[in-house]
């Protein structure tokens, strides 16, 4: 099946972001970049305006992933997908307040996620 | 008084007149006794030793006349109250008279001698000496009595200055016993003080150190998941289909693993999983792992509230791993549709743990020992259950297969 959506990873566990990468890619989607802070997916997402955002909210840097998600969300209304191993109530009660596309706790549901993805960016 | 009871002391120098007042004295008071002396001093002498109820006088006698010796009978306290009656010649003597009731005299008679006058006056007399011996009597009771009051008085006032005493002693110890204890109190605020930093720092130290076991777990996990994530990618870019089989085995058993220290990370409670929550979500990675079809298999749970330690789980999950990945491998070939039933439950009795695995499809083959099986997946778990949780497995062949296990719940003590 082609598809044609865009996707930008943010994981600080770059195998785990690879793994991801290599995931999608063989279910046809384009990953534009696969970064590991917040200051680089803002800079990404800028630059490349992927159809969906996979963030991860422990990141490497000042920036964690909702705040990186808050900064994208100033110039373009990108569905972000949060995936996170820290699943404390404190923290997802601030990521959704973003309204994000979804929630993934790791390690991740793949058919979950990959129809989440489906389902917002086409394929 | 009667008369034996009297006694009258006469003085006089003239033996004669001794004589007739002696007479006429036992005539008018028989039975009593009449005791003589010649002089003053003799008189003096005799009255001390004899104390009489009456003295009779005479005035003029050679050395201490009848005055003189009146006067050293009323000076002396014992002889005081004795009355005393002269008996004289000089009638007429104005001054004589006079002088015998300054010298402390209570009476006088005139000689010759009138024997009723001389029981008149001696009656007289004896009534005065009653009167001054009552009188006598009474002051003495009264001293006496004035003596023993003062007396409790005394003690009263001793008993009270004691106590006084006692109770300034008392005072002064309470006082002495209030600073000490004002003292102690302020020792006991510094140590309740020092007691509450300490507690804080144990606290803080405890917080600590819940942070960090927390922090591990979640690391643990972490590199646990880079490991399967590893491994995945491995079988991405070296896909084989012998090999990837070995892959998803040890990525589940990796992922049973992880999944323990990921309950314990967000547990209030770090050495205990909720055995419950684990096994369902355990089935949930299993499925995703296996690439089973969910619309073909499902699973039925009858699951019990048990929580496990750490040293209990991660075997318990491992051979839970083993039993439901065998089942989508084995149980429903060639897309068959089946039923997975769990079951978790505690036996009280017995203080054990009771894992039931069962499903519905196809069964062992006809004298197929499983327990003799030499796969890896088998003689390990076999292993874990008989000789690291010490407990026993049964499989039940029969309508697909049914593995029943049981093992102690309390074979390790909380480490953390």
């Amino acid at each position: 099946m082609a598809c044609t959506g865009k996707i930008l990873i943010v994981e600080d566990e770059i195998v785990s972001g690879i793994l991801l990468q290599k995931f999608l890619t063989g279910h046809g989607f384009a990953v534009t970049a696969l970064v590991a802070s917040g200051e680089e997916a803002v800079e990404s997402a800028r630059l490349n305006r992927p159809d969906v955002v996979l963030m991860d909210i422990q990141l490497a840097g000042e920036m964690n992933g909702i705040d990186a998600a808050v900064r994208i969300k100033t110039y373009d209304d990108i569905p972000v997908i949060f995936i996170t191993g820290y699943d404390e109530p404190i923290i997802r009660d601030r990521a959704m307040t973003l309204a994000p596309a979804a929630y993934f706790q790791k390690p991740c549901n793949m058919p979950a996620l990959l129809a989440t993805i489906r389902e917002i960016a086409g394929g | 008084m009667t008369n034996e009871a009297l006694k009258m002391l006469v003085i006089d120098d003239t033996l004669d007149n001794i004589t007739v007042m002696k007479a006429v004295l036992e005539d008018a008071f028989p039975g009593i006794t009449i005791l003589a002396a010649l002089t003053g001093g003799d008189g003096i002498i005799i009255a001390r030793i004899e104390k009489p109820d009456v003295v009779l006088l005479d005035i003029v006698m050679p050395n201490i006349d009848g005055f003189e010796t009146c006067r050293k009978l009323k000076e002396d306290e014992q002889l005081k109250d004795i009355p005393v009656l002269f008996v004289t010649a000089m009638s007429t003597d104005r001054e004589s008279r006079i002088r015998a009731l300054e010298s402390g005299g209570e009476a006088f008679i005139t000689k010759p001698i009138d024997a009723i006058e001389l029981e008149t006056q001696v009656r007289a007399m004896v009534k005065i000496g009653t009167a001054n011996k009552r009188k006598h009597s009474e002051k003495e009771l009264l001293v006496a009595q004035i003596g023993e009051q003062t007396k409790e008085l005394t003690d009263e006032l001793v008993e009270r200055q004691r106590i006084e005493n006692e109770l300034r002693d008392a005072n002064r110890k309470q006082m002495h016993l209030n600073a000490a204890m004002l003292n102690m109190l302020e020792d006991l605020k510094v140590e309740i003080a020092n007691r509450e930093k300490a507690e804080e720092k144990l606290k803080a130290s405890l917080d600590e150190k819940e942070v960090l076991i927390r922090e591990l777990y979640h690391r643990t996990k972490n590199n646990m998941n880079l490991i399967s994530s590893y491994l995945q990618l491995q079988m991405m870019y070296n896909p084989n289909e012998t090999t990837d089989v070995v892959f998803r085995d040890i990525i589940s058993r990796i992922q049973s693993m992880s999944l323990v220290h990921q309950k314990l990370y967000g547990s209030q409670n770090l050495s205990r999983v909720n055995f419950t929550d684990y096994i369902r979500e355990l089935v949930g990675l299993l499925f995703n792992l296996t690439n089973v079809n969910y619309s073909k298999i499902s699973v039925s749970y009858e699951l019990e509230d048990v929580e496990l330690l750490i040293d209990t789980a991660i075997p318990c999950g491992l051979v839970t791993t083993e039993l439901v990945s065998n089942c989508f491998k084995h149980a429903f070939p060639q897309g068959r549709e089946g039923l997975i039933n769990i079951v978790l439950k505690k036996d009280s009795e017995k203080k054990c743990i009771i894992l039931n695995i069962s499903d519905d499809g196809v069964g062992l083959p006809d004298g197929f020992d499983l327990k003799k099986s030499p796969t890896l997946g088998m003689v390990t778990m076999i292993g874990i259950i008989e000789k690291q949780l010490k407990g026993s497995i049964e499989f039940v062949n029969d309508k697909g297969l049914k593995c029943m296990i049981s093992f102690k719940d309390n074979l390790y003590t909380e480490r953390v």
